[in-house]
């Protein structure tokens, strides 16, 4: 029965798209209904099944970087006040540089094929995990810290049996943030390099003006983001089963 | 056992220095429970703290068993207002931290915490997470992780007072029965005059900021006490008088 509210509420928007389309007259080269959409998918589904597999490694590739990176530069970060206060400001300020305007420079600098969009996918997503990994991280509560000094706990097991833990569900905030950012990094990477992936074909398409080609390109898109968010969120729940309990 | 000596202790803030405590002389006896009651801010945490080697005083000396506390001693706990679990252990698991975190031989104190928490009555919760327990409960898986390692030192911090009245009572009543049946020397900072009677061998009553000590109170009535039903019902509502008076009067 739970099922029920979110299922009607998108075959309702479907409905009233396809409607809209129907009632109006809108032509297909403006809005396509859905019927035409999958038409477009239908013609070669091995073409765009294909493409959404290059969008998909290079978003992958990129997050796992990111992850990792962030995580690391997170921790050092964290682990020595000196080092926090001298890299921190540098880190804000290069996190306020718009990383989509650095696709062309990122094909300039590493040439054509997948290794520039796996770069600004990394630029785009390493930002929030760092800085949701940092607040976890610093965010013990008082009494917590008053145990572990009480117990004369060493740095390091303050850090694995307390910090780190307590820092976890604020990773995983930054996550979902990040692996939809990664997606929205990759199309970006390969509107401004046009050589393949999702993004190539919503330019290609567009140049020959077949909307409904565009817009089943974007709806595997919104498929592929949707389908990582949920897997981050699956591994949050068999991780941190207790975070939703602390935080409800 | 434990020796104040003059202590003091006060605090920079922006306005100056504040003074929490001052000139606080005390000697606790081995197993001996003392309740420190006194109003809000006359650095009752502070002076479990001092004692916890958590601060270190402004003036004077605090010794235990003759030597100078400068840290965290092995032999003695702290147990919070709040009960501090690690949401994502298990009662069990939040039990045995100390033992993991002073490295002691796990399976010998692993026995000790499940006969701990069947004392206080936790025998069907070894595996359930803090979330899933009352906050009675959470206090009393706090309490056991309190006296896994066989502290010789048990200082409370207001530890019952974030409970309901009937929790409250309850889990006082359990901590004196431990305390008949396996005494270690408690310093017991309270609010509730009735609690500190029901408990305390030596009410220690503070004045307002700076806190001194205005009183000392030996709590002479035979145990097991209780609020209601015993023949001492008399003796325990004359010394709550007499502290109410004290402290009102402050």
């Amino acid at each position: 029965m739970r099922a029920v509210p979110p299922i009607a509420g998108a075959v309702g928007t479907v409905a009233l798209w396809w409607a809209a389309t129907v009632v109006f007259g809108i032509r297909p080269i403006f809005l396509p209904a859905p019927p035409d959409i999958v038409a477009a998918f239908r013609a070669q589904p091995g073409y765009l099944l294909r493409e959404t597999g290059a969008t998909l490694g290079e978003t992958v590739a990129g997050f796992g970087v990111a992850v990792a990176a962030g995580l690391l530069v997170a921790v050092l970060l964290t682990a020595w006040r000196a080092v926090e206060r001298a890299i921190l400001p540098v880190l804000v300020a290069l996190n306020s540089v718009p990383k989509v305007a650095l696709a062309p420079l990122l094909v300039v600098w590493l040439g054509f094929g997948a290794r520039p969009k796996i770069v600004l996918v990394v630029l785009i997503c390493v930002f929030p995990i760092v800085v949701a990994t940092m607040a976890g991280l610093t965010s013990t509560p008082a009494e917590l810290g008053e145990l572990s000094r009480s117990l004369s706990a060493s740095g390091w097991q303050t850090y694995v049996k307390i910090r780190l833990p307590w820092a976890l569900p604020q990773v995983f905030t930054g996550l979902k943030v990040a692996v939809s950012l990664a997606v929205i990094g990759a199309v970006v990477a390969e509107i401004s390099n046009p050589s393949g992936g999702l993004g190539g074909v919503i330019v290609l398409s567009g140049m020959s003006l077949d909307t409904p080609l565009a817009f089943a390109a974007i709806t595997l898109l919104a498929v592929l983001s949707t389908v990582l968010f949920y897997l981050v969120v699956a591994l949050e729940r068999l991780l941190v089963p207790w975070a939703r309990a602390i935080a409800g | 056992m434990i020796d104040l000596d003059r202590v003091s202790r006060s605090f920079g803030t922006r306005d100056g220095t504040l003074a929490a405590l001052r000139d606080i002389d005390l000697r606790i006896a081995e197993n001996q429970f003392v309740a420190v009651i006194g109003r809000s801010g006359c650095g009752k945490s502070t002076l479990l703290r001092l004692m916890a080697g958590l601060l270190a005083p402004t003036g004077g000396t605090v010794t235990i068993d003759g030597t100078p506390v400068h840290e965290p001693r092995r032999d003695v706990v702290l147990m919070h207002q709040l009960p501090a679990l690690l949401p994502w252990r298990t009662v069990l698991g939040n039990v045995m931290l100390p033992v993991e975190i002073r490295r002691l031989p796990r399976a010998e104190y692993r026995a000790r915490a499940v006969e701990l928490l069947d004392a206080v009555g936790l025998a069907g919760f070894h595996q359930r997470h803090p979330y899933e327990l009352s906050g009675g409960m959470q206090q009393r898986v706090a309490l056991c992780r309190a006296l896994i390692q066989r502290p010789r030192v048990l200082l409370m911090d207001e530890p019952f007072s974030a409970l309901d009245a009937l929790t409250r009572e309850e889990l006082a009543a359990q901590l004196q029965e431990m305390h008949m049946s396996a005494p270690a020397t408690t310093v017991f900072v309270t609010h509730s005059i009735p609690e500190a009677v029901l408990l305390a061998d030596r009410v220690v009553v503070l004045s307002a900021r700076p806190g001194r000590v205005r009183r000392v109170l030996d709590v002479g009535i035979p145990r097991p006490r209780s609020f209601g039903h015993n023949a001492h019902v008399a003796d325990v509502a004359g010394c709550v008088a007499e502290l109410h008076d004290l402290l009102l009067r402050d």
